[in-house]
């Protein structure tokens, strides 16, 4: 009776491993065929559709990065939009730095064609991207770069001194903000 | 009367003093990391070390929040941990800031300093958190500096290939685990060759297939083959409880054998009388004996 039970229990373990093995495989199978796309896409094959709409969100990224070589911004921003909440946060974090470029890139171009009212939310959202990707990342050296770029291109407003802390500081500049009566003219 | 006033005095004049001595806190320390060679997205760690006197208890609602301070720090995380300590509580608290500032050229930022709240019953006390003062550098040059595609700005992060470590790592486990178990059932059944101990009873079956019912004695000698050489040794009546200590699975045919055994001695030894269906149930006992070989009983 115990040998009988211990064959049976042989027969389930191998049975279930096997089943585990198949079942590896098959992940395996999917996740070459999954690099092979991403190796396409970045190499600037043409890949169907089809094939990118449901994928992880790896192989979104490289078609984000397609559209963006090909001009087409608005969708490689769409793209990049329906990924920015993968729960990776590498991944998540060169997400936010891809969609930082296209900002950026936007925002330079329109700076350049003199556009400086168009650049200026542009530059504010790369800004934006660029923070989250640090947050995420913080040794993330290239975000750190162009976030410095972004911040050229467009300055913080507040001027930073070692004394703006200080409660009498903040208690000058509260009275600066109240509008004076103008002066009537004789 | 007078020496009850002196000694009244001398208490009122000592609580006094001590009430004058009192602080909440004893033992304050603010670690900090080297305070220059930042640059714009590097995280700044301040760790607050903190013992308390009295159960003196740190009130958390006057720790700075997490989210953005200030136009270019961001509180990152916050990290409070407490114990208890002979007569107050040890405070450890990590705080984790994030710098966004791009300077021009080497600029002394400031981290805020702040107040923490100590309270016991109905008192509260403050310990401050003193500023730090930290230099932050620029990452890039002042000159605008500008490639084939305009201004200069680091390329897009290349899409990751997919990890599959962990799935080749379940893949080696789950192989292992079937030509284990395939490796096992094989020797139970008998089926590797080099082993050839889980065969005996088949070889003593083949052998059995040969005798016709008269054969006893060759029969019962083919059965008493293949049992001394599970045994490693000749086997009699007399050890077989030390043959079922060493080999418990065969006693599920402890009857069989005991049977066995007795037809056996009847045969070679008084006369050699023996029933007329000897060699039948030489084969039940043999294929009896073949399937706990086998591992199926």
């Amino acid at each position: 009776m115990k040998n009988s039970l211990r064959t049976i229990a042989l027969w389930g373990v191998l049975l279930l491993g096997g089943g585990a093995m198949l079942a590896q495989l098959w992940t395996l199978y999917g996740i070459a065929r999954t690099n092979g796309l991403i190796t396409a896409l970045a190499s600037g094959q043409e890949v169907t559709l089809d094939k990118v709409v449901n994928a992880a969100p790896e192989v979104r990224l490289a078609r984000a990065m397609v559209l963006k070589r090909l001009q087409r911004y608005d969708e490689a921003l769409a793209t990049l939009n329906l990924i920015l909440d993968t729960p990776d946060p590498k991944l998540q974090a060169k997400i936010r730095y891809n969609l930082g470029n296209i900002y950026l890139h936007l925002a330079i171009a329109k700076t350049e064609a003199m556009a400086i009212n168009d650049a200026m939310p542009l530059v504010a959202l790369a800004k934006q991207s660029y923070r989250q990707a640090l947050a995420l990342d913080s040794q993330f050296w290239d975000a750190k770069y162009n976030l410095e770029v972004a911040m050229r291109l467009l300055p913080e407003m507040d001027k930073i001194t070692n004394e703006e802390n200080s409660p009498v500081n903040q208690k000058s500049q509260l009275w600066t903000t109240v509008p004076g009566f103008p002066r009537g003219l004789p | 009367m007078k020496r009850f006033w002196t000694g009244f005095l001398l208490l009122q004049c000592l609580s006094a003093c001590t009430d004058t001595d009192y602080t909440p806190v004893s033992d304050f320390e603010f670690l900090t990391p080297r305070p220059f060679g930042y640059v714009n997205g590097d995280e700044i760690r301040h760790r607050i070390m903190l013992e308390t006197r009295n159960g003196v208890q740190l009130q958390r609602g006057g720790l700075p929040k997490r989210g953005a301070l200030n136009r270019w720090l961001n509180l990152n995380s916050l990290a409070i941990s407490e114990q208890k300590i002979s007569g107050g509580f040890h405070y450890e608290i990590d705080l984790v800031y994030q710098a966004f500032y791009a300077p021009l050229e080497v600029k002394m930022l400031t981290i805020p300093a702040f107040d923490l709240l100590l309270a016991q019953g109905g008192h509260v006390a403050t310990q401050t958190v003193p500023a730090w003062y930290f230099t932050l550098s620029p990452l890039r040059e002042l000159s605008i500096r500008k490639d084939e595609s305009g201004e200069y700005m680091r390329p897009d992060a290349p899409p990751p290939l997919l990890n599959d470590n962990g799935v080749r790592y379940g893949l080696l486990v789950a192989v292992t685990v079937t030509l284990s178990s395939a490796v096992y059932l094989a020797y139970l059944y008998g089926y590797l060759p080099g082993l050839p101990k889980r065969r005996i009873f088949k070889q003593a079956r083949k052998k059995l297939a040969h005798c016709s019912e008269r054969q006893t004695g060759e029969a019962l000698s083919v059965l008493h083959q293949a049992l001394n050489v599970v045994n490693g040794a000749p086997l009699f009546r007399h050890q077989l409880a030390d043959f079922y200590r060493r080999h418990p699975h065969y006693q599920t045919a402890g009857s069989q054998l005991d049977w066995f055994f007795q037809t056996s001695n009847q045969y070679f030894f008084a006369g050699g009388d023996t029933s007329a269906d000897t060699v039948a149930q030489c084969h039940t006992l043999c294929a009896l004996c073949l399937d706990i070989e086998g591992g199926r009983r």
